[in-house]
């Protein structure tokens, strides 16, 4: 089973029954980079809190308690880990019952399981089992020491023999009443048993103990001893008993460095039963008639696997609060594939598995899912969910509360909330400047006549930038572009009716091209987003028609297919080999009076994609799109000079394919686009042009879908409740840009352009940010 | 309870009739005299032990001769 997942910052503000919330605080909004966070066991009856407070824990109690970092437990109690309402067996010596920092977390059933003591009684006459106890279970207070789990509740079986002991009470055991112990655990229903004791073997009975608490799925954590030894202890090993195999974690020491400390027994034959914790300087609460009287509590320090144990044993009853539904099998496995690999990669005979590490324990790990029914037995994939959306849907996924709060599962069928929306990857905001300002250069091509009405033009696309984007990038890479070839077939079928066929060019500038209105050729934003839908190139192939209706009337037919290159957005959403756009666009134009109309009327189909926005796994909207859309452009001259023009774009999209169980329905999408400005030429020089536009970049301005998803659980009946959402495809804002463009021609076939663009509610955000972009270009041509 | 007829590791100090005190092979990093209860017949806790100044043993190195010196 593969490791958890990286760690994300994780808010929790839930609580079963005290009606809190679970919130996942998202760390970035592109990609995936933010923790998915525990779900409460219950919905909370209010609503959750938008901002919950973010408490420090990292405070001097926690800090006294020495083995709590090493163990990233914070983590762990920001995303709400107490260990409230578990129970925790602990055989040993008994515990002091009026400890202050233990008073209240520990269980009225705690008793003296010992046969032959005259006066059975729990209260710790040693001071080994209030340690033990304290580790695992000192409240938080601001005062001596924290337990890792520190609102979780000890069940003290004192088993100690009282005929055995010295003047300093230091005793033994006897297998017998370590078995007492373990039943009386059982008994009170504890999930998790720490023993902290050691020989060289064991018999039977304790054996058929630790065996009845592996059948009701109680985890038992040993210590592996301190013999310093390649093995863990005799005891231990009953680790490896057909019958317990899962249930019992053998953990040894660790110092202040995460080395193997000195005194502890190895992982040996039973690595893959062994981790470590911190076992040396450890502070923890002592009874309070073996300190002098005076102010504050009493605590030891103390070292030794004894008190290495605890600390496995409060994670796993954090993982027991936090996780309701796990088995102890879960937790063992959990714990040990979580570990920090110490030592020898991979599990090895000194560390075992490594280091307990609850900030990756609490994470998901392995495959996740979304549930899709109300038992959870069917789910859509969540670990491949995400979205790279284009610009047209601005900020329209990560503004919408529809995909927050969903509950996810992961292999052990623990729930989170996520926000789908934080799979998302938003299209930059910036304009991608390159393209305006880069054209492809012929390199190793050349035109061929074919007759008297063939031309046959050839060339590749070179990178010229490459060089310069390699010494300008931080990290001294760059993406280079491969050369791709270029080529452009026309030929006359009669007098009225020119055909083309071209490679590489997109089907605006074959549209544009016959009537000397190129986009390529100009580098103003207001040239090339005329027609958004035809706006691609790459592997494009086309096919254009053009034929002369009548004087001044024109109609110009394409018919493109493009096979998408991938690039480098969104890593998560990789790109569909059968990613492709194909489109038929019919153009008329023609001159009312002095106005030059042209009206397009087109449909585009795309194949893994929406609107250039692809999506996968819980994500996933359908396997394409089939878009319609019209185009009406106007340019009505004011003089020999100046020219006013209008464009105006309106589309529908209608979302195609299986998608996910997750979207109950799809609505149709509503697209539009729109320009006006004003161009002039000779203005201050002859042979330059001024232009003025504002623009609309493509816009979703309607459209939704209804989505499913899971809320809540009921982990009394293990079932999943469900809510029915609506997710609006439009953005929060609309993107206006104004820009300001000159070129001139300085000296035969070299011009010099500029062009100052300003983007308001950049990217389609409300209150967005405003990008300002210089663009400046000197064009020679030899 | 009877004595066993194992034998205690070398150097073991007895604690009471089936309970010893075994030194390890080195001290801590502050210099203290690490031991290990060790019994041939039971369970022992697997705390390190440290002498105090009047010879006993305790778990608790704050009250360790050691840490006094």
């Amino acid at each position: 089973m593969p490791k958890p997942q990286s760690c994300f910052k994780v808010l929790w503000t839930a609580c079963r029954l005290s009606a809190l919330c679970l919130l996942i605080a998202a760390c970035g909004g592109s990609g995936s980079t933010t923790r998915p966070s525990p779900a409460a066991p219950n919905p909370p009856p209010p609503p959750p809190p938008e901002n919950p407070p973010t408490e420090n824990f990292d405070t001097p109690e926690f800090r006294r308690s020495v083995g709590l970092r090493p163990i990233n437990a914070i983590a762990a109690y920001e995303a709400g880990g107490t260990g409230k309402g578990v129970v925790v067996g602990v055989i040993d010596t008994g515990v002091d019952l009026q400890h202050p920092d233990l008073a209240g977390n520990i269980s009225p059933f705690s008793a003296d399981v010992a046969t032959d003591r005259m006066n059975p009684t729990a209260q710790d006459e040693s001071g080994h089992g209030t340690m033990v106890a304290g580790i695992i279970a000192a409240k938080r207070n601001n005062t001596g020491t924290m337990g890792v789990a520190f609102e979780s509740t000890i069940l003290a079986a004192r088993a100690d023999d009282p005929d055995s002991c010295d003047s300093e009470d230091e005793c033994t055991f006897f297998d017998r009443d370590i078995a007492r112990g373990i039943r009386l655990a059982l008994t009170h229903n504890a999930r998790v048993i720490n023993i902290s004791l050691g020989g060289e073997g064991f018999n039977s009975v304790v054996l058929q103990a630790v065996r009845e608490a592996a059948a009701r799925g109680v985890l038992v954590v040993i210590s592996a001893g301190n013999d310093n030894e390649v093995d863990p202890s005799g005891f231990a090993s009953l680790a490896n008993d057909p019958l317990v195999r899962g249930h019992v974690l053998i953990v040894g020491s660790t110092d202040s460095l995460n080395q193997i400390s000195s005194f502890s027994n190895h992982a040996g034959r039973l690595a893959d039963l062994f981790l470590v914790a911190p076992g040396e300087g450890i502070l923890a609460p002592f009874p309070q008639d073996k300190c002098d009287p005076g102010p504050g509590t009493c605590l030891a320090r103390g070292s030794g696997t004894s008190f290495a144990a605890p600390h496995v044993a409060g994670a796993a009853a954090l993982l027991a609060q936090m996780f309701p539904n796990l088995t102890g099998k879960d937790i063992f496995d959990i714990l040990l594939m979580s570990a920090t690999d110490l030592g020898a990669a991979g599990v090895d005979q000194v560390f075992g598995h490594g280091l307990l590490n609850l900030e990756a324990a609490i994470q998901p790990i392995g495959a996740t899912g979304i549930p899709s029914n109300s038992a959870g037995t069917s789910s859509t994939n969540a670990g491949t969910a995400g979205a790279a959306s284009s610009a047209a849907f601005g900020d329209a996924f990560q503004v919408s509360s529809a995909l927050d709060g969903i509950l996810m599962i992961d292999s052990f069928r623990r729930s989170y909330r996520i926000n789908l929306a934080d799979r998302v990857e938003k299209a930059p905001a910036a304009l991608h400047l390159q393209t305006l300002i880069d054209r492809p250069r012929h390199l190793d091509g050349g035109d061929l006549a074919l007759g008297r009405h063939g031309l046959l033009s050839f060339s590749a696309f070179d990178d010229r930038f490459a060089e310069a984007r390699r010494a300008l990038s931080p990290s001294g890479e760059a993406t280079v572009r491969q050369p791709r070839p270029i080529a452009w077939l026309t030929g006359r079928i009669d007098s009225k009716s020119t055909v083309a066929m071209a490679y590489g060019f997109s089907p605006a500038r074959l549209l544009n091209r016959e009537s000397g209105a190129d986009p390529a050729d100009s580098f103003a934003l207001s040239a090339r987003i005329d027609t958004p839908f035809l706006a691609f190139s790459g592997n494009t192939e086309t096919l254009g028609i053009n034929r002369q209706l009548l004087p001044g009337l024109r109609l110009d037919l394409a018919l493109s297919r493009a096979s998408l290159r991938g690039d480098d957005r969104a890593a998560f959403v990789p790109l569909r080999q059968d990613n492709s756009v194909e489109s038929a666009v019919a153009q008329l134009s023609m001159p009312l009076g002095p106005v030059k109309f042209r009206m397009q009327m087109g449909s585009q189909s795309e194949t893994g994609s929406t609107l250039g926005s692809r999506t996968s796994g819980a994500f996933s909207l359908g396997d394409g799109a089939e878009s319609r859309f019209v185009a009406l452009d106007a340019t009505l001259p004011l003089g020999e000079h100046v020219s006013l023009f209008g464009r105006y774009l309106t589309g529908t999209t209608r979302i195609k394919g299986t998608r996910s169980v997750l979207f109950t329905s799809l609505n149709t999408l509503r697209t539009e686009s729109f320009a006006a400005g004003i161009t002039a030429k000779e203005v201050f020089r002859s042979e330059d042009t001024l232009g003025f536009a504002i623009l609309q970049p493509l816009r979703v301005s309607g459209g939704s879908a209804d989505i499913r998803v899971p809320v809540a659980r009921d982990f009394d009946t293990d079932s999943f409740q469900f809510e029915n959402r609506t997710l609006s495809f439009a953005p929060s804002g609309r993107e206006i840009d104004l820009e300001l463009s000159y070129s001139l021609r300085v000296a035969i076939n070299t011009r010099l352009e500029a062009g100052l663009i300003q983007q308001f509610n950049a990217g389609h955000v409300h209150n967005g940010p405003s990008i300002t972009s210089l663009i400046l270009r000197a064009k020679a041509q030899f | 309870m009877a004595e066993s007829d194992v034998k205690p590791p070398e150097g073991a100090v007895k604690i009471s009739s089936d309970l010893y005190a075994v030194p390890l092979p080195e001290p801590d990093q502050d210099g203290c005299e690490q031991y290990r209860l060790w019994s041939a017949e039971n369970m022992v806790v697997q705390a390190i032990h440290y002498r105090k100044a009047n010879g006993d043993f305790t778990m608790n190195k704050n009250e360790a001769a050691c840490m006094k010196d």
